[in-house]
């Protein structure tokens, strides 16, 4: 009865909609509504995007992901039926999600009328692979039957007519899928009888899946949304901070047409989660600025389809201008002429959002270029194709594809089976073996997924260890054919690309593994498992170095916190020969190695705070390294950078406290740790902040490092000084950056759940 | 009573506020006392779920809590939560995990089954690395809160304290 005043309310709501849309004409997108139907065939995408399923517990090995019908039904004996149906949202791109609707065409009814359940799944499940037992392969779900949230989003009752439209009201998840506070992964929704096991006969509903012969039939969503703008900019002067941004085209019906903005702002960096604007509710700035949401200030409201706002005394804020050396934070809410604002109904971290500095001294005015979401803390440097995408991989199951000029989604967010902690490598189209441009991530339950990075779409996915247990926590090192190549290089024998991984599974200190993945299929190439006849392997934290020249791929490993099992490997990335080809006891090491220019040595820091420089010539067990440094702080943070095209190279790292510039010259036993291009420079704080891995690259005289009290700091190659910062946000941990040379920018994660991209130098 | 809460979801909202709330007060008590283990919601409501979560280094059964946990020193760190008083069949838990700053460091779900005949207890583990991540690279020390929710109704916060 609910779903009927529903399905009425929207009927009314159109109708007046398709009216204003007449009269207001296609400029204003306002709310919006679009039905996504399935199609008969999945796209291009082995995963689960628009996949639909059902899974039967009398037959908890079958799969029926091709089927023509969806089954539902209760009976005793544990013989229940349940359907599994979820959609491609990637159309949506940015939007606060207003109601969404899912609707299963029912061809035979049950015998008698019954009550069904909508949930929440919380797995990722394959299509072609799912059944009562399993969700992937032989990946089984955590429970029989399908992982699910386990709270009935809404019940919709069947009656006993065939041929007749049964709808669930889903928005809350939807809401979470696509921009709560803390997005979540979309693996889809459950279909269930309310009251399993109840029947000693089978009674139940027949759906049309997205393979039946009638298209209107097939499963749809209906999603109410509102767009938020596009292209937000920031631009810091004196007392004044300048907005500007642009209105998205329509990708929907307008039900209710866009009218403008509502803008807040806040001091210290951020706009908190709290700060949510309630549709209906009609916001103005008053003077002094006292009117607020939660803790910020409404600072603009337009209801003309404004596309700038200059915060500023002689601007359009004479109230509450900004004043200098303070950073604010702005939310811009596209709101429609009802006051619909592009919120999911809770804080939405998918509202745009920048952050500016305005001061007197033109040297310190800055604003971000933009600032993207990632559900949780997010501390790994992002993938990247410079000037094209930016890869974020994030520990809230999901990738998104960023545009590095305007932070605008390349692709919409893609689930994955877990957490990713570690950077992606992205290879650009024409420069690998697969055909795709293409980005390889690695999750913490031991999937790797290789992603079209111009659309999204998995090309592949794959378990290298068929274990959950072996996770990865680092990211995946890719040898490259055409590198190989273009270097005129010819050890690699190989004829595709390499991709390599080390597993994270932590109830072994002996018996993790490497694998080696053939890029175009995931197949693996080739693995190394520690313990038995071969070296123990504790946990492999950090993303596996390319050595071209020497034809090697060195991978770094803790070692149960001693030195009597190996720490740095060097392994050979053929199909054939030797597998291990050095290694030496280090002790514990978190991060990757850093090659110098002529890959001649091999600098890597230990967790006990100890620099090493490695011939890479070393061969067999028990290398020894060429020299070390005990830094005298507690751990090296993050991998070397290493300066010069020859001996003596300068090394910068990052400690817990400091970021220090030593020298070696090869053959030497010992760093040089004084004299000229030598440093330390500890950080700023009453307790001095821990900075991130150091980056820059040979040429640039800065050299950048995120710290733990909010700052990124530039400092002098040379040395050391510190010459520039650009304070983020209170009380964040910034995480490793990665820099787009096409375009000048710094992008780096936070613990506050956002990526930053900045202009250099500062 | 069982049935009257899985079928009536304000109902089991009000319970799951009033458990939070005394789960808060009870957690920091025990924490003052260098506890790590409390009993979240004790049943203000005969029968109504409830939790007694511990924090581990290890996921062996009786492990021994911890309020306190040096980072360099663990590998992982394990929320071990004995769930009381459930209904038969399948049930969802999520695990929160925010940092001092107040920011959500990682959320986990994970489904879980209560077997015919049981009483409704099951004890599920939560582990969260240490060890190599970012917690240990960046000291992400101070005192963490922990949410824990059941079947998607929030059941109570815990802290833990991480040192370096």
């Amino acid at each position: 009865m609910r779903n009927e005043r529903k399905i009425r309310r929207f009927a009314k709501v159109t109708c007046l909609a398709l009216g204003a849309l007449l009269i207001a004409g296609p400029i204003a997108v306002g709310r919006e509504r679009k039905i996504l139907q399935k199609k008969s065939t999945a796209p291009a995408d082995p995963q689960t995007r628009a996949a639909d399923a059902w899974i039967d517990q009398a037959n908890t090995g079958t799969n029926h992901g091709t089927d023509a019908t969806l089954q539902v039904s209760s009976q005793t004996g544990n013989k229940n039926q349940r359907a599994l149906v979820e959609f491609d949202l990637s159309s949506l791109t940015n939007s606060g999600i207003k109601l969404a609707t899912l609707s299963l065409f029912m061809t035979t009814a049950p015998s008698a009328s019954r009550t069904y359940q909508a949930r929440r799944m919380t797995s990722l499940w394959k299509e072609s692979d799912v059944t009562w037992a399993n969700r992937i392969s032989t990946f089984a779900w955590g429970t029989a039957g399908g992982d699910n949230d386990g709270l009935t989003t809404q019940t919709a009752t069947t009656g006993t007519a065939n041929n007749t439209t049964i709808s669930w009201d889903v928005t809350a998840a939807v809401q979470q899928w696509f921009g709560a506070n803390t997005p979540i992964a979309n693996y889809g929704t459950m279909i269930l009888d309310a009251n399993e096991n109840n029947l000693l006969a089978a009674v139940g509903a027949v759906f049309a899946s997205k393979e039946a012969t009638t298209e209107a039939n097939r499963p749809s969503l209906t999603v109410e949304f509102v767009q938020n703008v596009q292209a937000l900019t920031a631009t810091a002067g004196t007392a004044q901070v300048k907005l500007s941004w642009s209105y998205p085209s329509a990708i929907g019906t307008v039900l209710s047409a866009t009218n403008g903005v509502l803008i807040v702002r806040q001091s210290g960096g951020t706009v908190p989660s709290t700060v949510v604007p309630t549709d209906g509710t009609v916001y103005s700035r008053n003077a002094g600025c006292t009117n607020v949401i939660s803790t910020a200030t409404v600072v603009f409201v337009s209801s003309s389809l404004a596309t700038s706002f200059n915060d500023s005394a002689a601007g359009d804020n004479a109230d509450c201008p900004p004043a200098n050396d303070t950073v604010y934070a702005y939310k811009v809410f596209a709101k429609d002429a009802a006051n619909n604002y592009t919120e999911s109904g809770a804080s939405s971290q998918f509202v745009p959002f920048t952050a500016a500095n305005p001061s007197a001294t033109v040297t310190s005015q800055w604003s971000t270029k933009w600032v993207a979401p990632t559900g949780v803390t997010n501390l790994a440097a992002p993938g990247i194709s410079p000037g094209n995408v930016v890869v974020l991989p994030t520990n809230s199951n999901i990738i998104t594809g960023i545009q590095p000029a305007n932070g605008t989604f390349v692709f919409t967010p893609f689930s994955t089976a877990a957490g990713i902690s570690g950077r992606p490598p992205v290879l650009d189209l024409g420069f690998n073996s697969i055909g795709f441009g293409v980005s390889y991530t690695a999750d913490a339950q031991g999937f790797v997924y290789a992603t079209d990075i111009a659309t999204g779409n998995l090309l592949w996915m794959t378990n290298p260890t068929g274990s959950t247990a072996n996770g990865f926590l680092g990211g995946a090192g890719t040898f490259v054919v055409s590198t190989e190549n273009n270097l005129g290089l010819s050890a690699y024998t190989r004829t595709t690309d390499l991709v390599i991984l080390g597993t994270n599974n932590t109830t072994t200190t002996t018996a993790n593994q490497v694998d080696g993945l053939d890029g175009n299929t995931g197949t693996v190439a080739w693995s190394y498992v520690g313990g038995g006849t071969n070296s123990n392997m504790d946990i492999v934290t950090s993303t596996p170095l390319v050595d071209y020249a020497n034809n090697a791929v060195w991978v770094t490993s803790h070692s149960n916190g001693g030195t009597t099992q190996p720490s740095l490997w060097k392994f050979n990335p053929n199909n054939t020969g030797t597998r291990l080809l050095a290694s030496a006891n280090l002790n514990n090491i978190s991060n990757s190695a850093s090659l110098s220019y002529g890959a001649d040595l091999l600098f890597v820091g230990n967790d006990s705070g100890t620099l090493y420089a490695v011939n890479t010539s070393i061969s067999g067990a028990g290398a020894t390294a060429a020299a070390s440094l005990a830094t005298g702080d507690t751990q090296v943070i993050g991998s070397p950078l290493i300066y010069g095209k020859s001996s003596p190279y300068t090394v910068i790292i990052s400690t817990a406290t400091k970021v220090r510039a030593v020298k070696y010259t090869k053959g030497s036993a010992t760093f040089t740790t004084t004299g000229t291009g030598t440093w330390t420079t500890t950080m700023p704080g009453t307790t001095a902040c821990t900075p991130s891995s150091p980056i820059g690259y040979d040429g640039l005289s800065t050299v950048y490092v995120g710290c733990t009290d909010g700052t990124i700091y530039q400092l002098d190659v040379t040395t050391g000084a510190i010459t520039g910062s650009r304070f983020v946000r209170n009380a964040t941990t910034l995480g490793d950056a990665t820099i787009d040379v096409t375009l000048s920018l710094l992008i780096f994660g936070t613990s506050s759940s956002r990526v930053y991209a900045m202009s250099f130098p500062f | 009573m069982k049935s009257k809460l899985h079928s009536d979801g304000n109902s089991l909202r009000k319970i799951s506020r009033r458990l939070a709330a005394a789960t808060l007060f009870a957690g920091c008590a025990m924490l003052a006392f260098g506890c790590g283990q409390y009993q979240a919601g004790t049943p203000t409501v005969p029968g109504s779920p409830a939790a007694a979560v511990s924090f581990c280094q290890n996921s062996q059964a009786g492990c021994a809590p911890n309020g306190s946990f040096q980072v360099s020193g663990t590998r992982t760190m394990n929320v071990v939560i004995e769930w009381q008083n459930l209904t038969v069949g399948a049930h969802s838990q999520k695990v929160t995990f925010v940092l001092p700053s107040g920011d959500e460091y990682q959320a986990f779900e994970q489904s879980f089954e209560v077997p015919d005949g049981t009483s409704g207890s099951v004890t599920t583990t939560q582990s969260l690395q240490v060890a190599g991540t970012w917690i240990a690279q960046r000291q992400l020390t101070g005192m963490w809160q922990v949410n824990f929710f059941l079947d998607g109704a929030p059941m109570g916060t815990q802290s833990v304290q991480l040192t370096q």
